[in-house]
């Protein structure tokens, strides 16, 4: 299954989800639950505004996971 | 997994009026739901009892009814058996049956709505319920004719097709479907940020 790694990027760059949020553009719920890797997809838009505010790469964010 | 990601839905100021005015719908089908079931329960006490006993009524009544009876019937009307009544009162219940399932399902229809229950799964149902008995009031329609028919052995049958039910039917049931799968599209699309 493929787990996001949204909290280990964020407390990497010291960033507070609320931030995130805001600066990206979704709600601090929908936030929540792409951390959980609750939803069923993620928009190509939404990835790029994310890496764009962690300055990582697609790859930081997504894993696959046997399981 | 569908927790609370899809938003809850702002109606525009416009939508109220659509609300108010379902509310008067709502009980519009209410009063007419309740008088079809009066009717129903009527129609076949009338059946069962009150049609062999015309002649304890009125004499004139009867005699009238019965010639009247006579210009499409080959059966005599005193020779209604109490097993042909019981069947004409079951074709009766049969006949109406359709007409208030399509007044409950609209009723509860607009009562979603009045709720601001517009694209859920159960206003959908009901539209579906809504459609399959209105083609259903159209099939029924010509068995029970075709029983009224030979119950009553009625000499030249005037046929009636409602096919104009059919076809709204149809369409409500289509239109129904379509609403279904564009809810099962946005409730994929709301989970996915």
């Amino acid at each position: 299954m493929i787990m996001v790694n949204l909290d280990v990027m964020l407390a990497k760059r010291k960033m507070r989800s609320k931030e995130l949020a805001e600066r990206i553009g979704i709600t601090e719920a929908n936030l929540s639950l792409l951390k959980s890797s609750k939803v069923k997809g993620v928009r190509f838009e939404t990835l790029d505004k994310i890496c764009a505010a962690l300055e990582c790469q697609p790859g930081d964010l997504l894993e696959y996971r046997v399981e | 997994m569908t927790t609370d990601i899809t938003p809850h839905l702002q109606m525009p100021a416009s939508f109220d009026r659509a609300r108010r005015i379902s509310v008067v719908i709502v009980l519009l089908f209410d009063i007419v739901f309740w008088l079809a079931c009066a009717f129903v329960v009527a129609g076949s006490l009338a059946l069962l009892f009150v049609l062999p006993n015309l002649a304890a009524i009125s004499a004139e009544l009867a005699g009238t009814a019965a010639t009247e009876w006579a210009k499409y019937s080959s059966l005599p009307l005193a020779g209604i058996s109490i097993g042909r009544r019981l069947l004409l009162t079951a074709d009766f219940m049969v006949a109406m049956a359709p007409g208030l399932f399509i007044l409950f399902h609209g009723r509860k229809l607009f009562a979603g709505f009045a709720r601001g229950v517009v694209f859920t799964e159960a206003s959908i149902a009901h539209l579906k319920a809504l459609g399959f008995w209105l083609i259903g009031s159209a099939v029924l329609g010509v068995v029970v004719q075709l029983l009224f028919f030979a119950i009553a052995q009625i000499r030249h049958p005037d046929f009636d097709m409602h096919l104009v039910s059919f076809l709204y039917g149809a369409m409500t049931y289509v239109a129904a479907y379509v609403m279904d799968e564009a809810r099962r599209i946005a409730a994929d699309n709301a989970e996915i940020v």
